[in-house]
């Protein structure tokens, strides 16, 4: 396949470094630029997509792209089922049934129970509560960014670009284009833009998911503090589900 | 300790998407979408730097070519681009129009996704308490 290249910049996953295997994330640049004629860089979310020069091939990027980030969505789908199952399971849930994301989820969730007749959660839970803790925290503050800031669109074709799209959270477009552009450029612009904001889409749902999950199992398996402590265990769930669903597509 | 920061880390959440609802009425009077062209020598420049598009024909940087404003009661506003001899551009309208649509069927996405994340967050604070 020709080459490509997915990238967002002013968006980190916290623990991950793609986004449904998709948008890798470009890190934040901490230099300094001694040019004073150097254009700014944008604070905005910026997706960029690069694409080979041949139409068909380029297009055949952007379906496979979008093919997997539908995968994502179900994966997150999957991911709200599962958890709205063991909410309605409740206490009732066996531990020696689960396996995977579901088994780790609901022993993170029993260190958090005062009565929990496995002992007190030793050092290396501790660490691990408290690393899902900053990364909820570092998500939560991404998806706010995505919230308050527009969302930019960049698609290159052949190492040109294009169009440049700046989309605000109720949807206003606000697109550039070198003149003359030929149309399939033009169309594989607008399937960029597509996949961009389907992507952002997907991320500000995941804080949905996470919170009406943790709401669910807070309820039936009484965790003092409720569902607000049970928020960094339900959004590694979350993101377990997503990897395992992601593992699956790559051995098939 | 954990969990005040965590509930602050929610309200902060909570309160900012908050305030984008709040702010919905304004937000949502109305869609509107520009549709600018650069020529090749600017490109570099309009593309890479910040996205400012309030001063781009103002700077001669780039042109507004099309623009299409839908208000909330149902009013619009278009204009259409022309070539030097006042004919229609239709590639660059044909453009527009698709981006239009893209615009709406986001638009209606991101609100009922925005505002189910705020909803949850605010549930979550509600039930801690917060």
């Amino acid at each position: 396949m020709a080459e490509y290249g997915f990238s967002v910049s002013g968006v980190d996953l916290p623990g991950a470094n793609d986004l449904f295997g998709v948008w890798t994330m470009v890190p934040k640049t901490t230099g300094v630029s001694f040019d004073a004629n150097a254009p700014a860089a944008p604070a905005d979310p910026t997706w960029r997509v690069q694409l080979p020069e041949s139409a068909e091939a380029a297009q055949a990027i952007l379906q496979t792209q979008g093919l997997a980030i539908r995968r994502g969505e179900s994966a997150l789908a999957q991911a709200e089922q599962r958890l709205a199952r063991l909410g309605h399971a409740g206490e009732s849930v066996s531990f020696a049934a689960l396996a995977g994301p579901e088994a780790e989820l609901l022993r993170a969730l029993n260190t958090l129970q005062p009565s929990v007749s496995f002992g007190l959660p030793g050092k290396e839970a501790i660490g691990e509560q408290l690393e899902n803790l900053a990364q909820w925290r570092s998500f939560l503050d991404q998806v706010r960014n995505m919230v308050t800031h527009y969302a930019r669109v960049e698609t290159e074709v052949a190492g040109v670009l294009v169009g440049q799209t700046s989309v605000g959270w109720t949807g206003d477009f606000e697109s550039i284009w070198t003149p003359g552009v030929a149309s399939a450029s033009m169309r594989l612009h607008h399937q960029s833009v597509h996949l961009a904001l389907a992507s952002r889409l997907a991320f500000i749902r995941m804080v949905t998911i996470v919170a009406t999950g943790a709401a669910g199992l807070a309820l039936t398996l009484s965790i003092p503090g409720g569902q607000l402590m049970a928020l960094p265990a339900v959004w590694k769930f979350v993101r377990d589900v997503l990897q395992e669903m992601s593992n699956i597509k790559s051995q098939v | 300790m954990a969990e005040t920061s965590l509930q602050d880390a929610v309200k902060k959440f909570a309160s900012d998407l908050a305030a984008k609802v709040n702010t919905f009425v304004a937000d949502i009077a109305s869609l509107e979408v520009y549709t600018f062209t650069t020529s090749p020598d600017q490109a570099a420049a309009v593309f890479k730097g910040p996205a400012d598009f309030a001063n781009l024909s103002i700077e001669a940087r780039a042109a507004l070519r099309a623009y299409t404003k839908v208000a909330f009661e149902g009013d619009t506003v278009v204009w259409v681009p022309t070539d030097a001899n006042g004919e229609v551009n239709k590639s660059v309208w044909d453009l527009h129009q698709t981006v239009v649509k893209q615009a709406m069927e986001n638009r209606a996405q991101m609100i009922k996704t925005v505002g189910d994340a705020a909803a949850s967050a605010l549930k979550a604070l509600g039930v801690a308490g917060g």
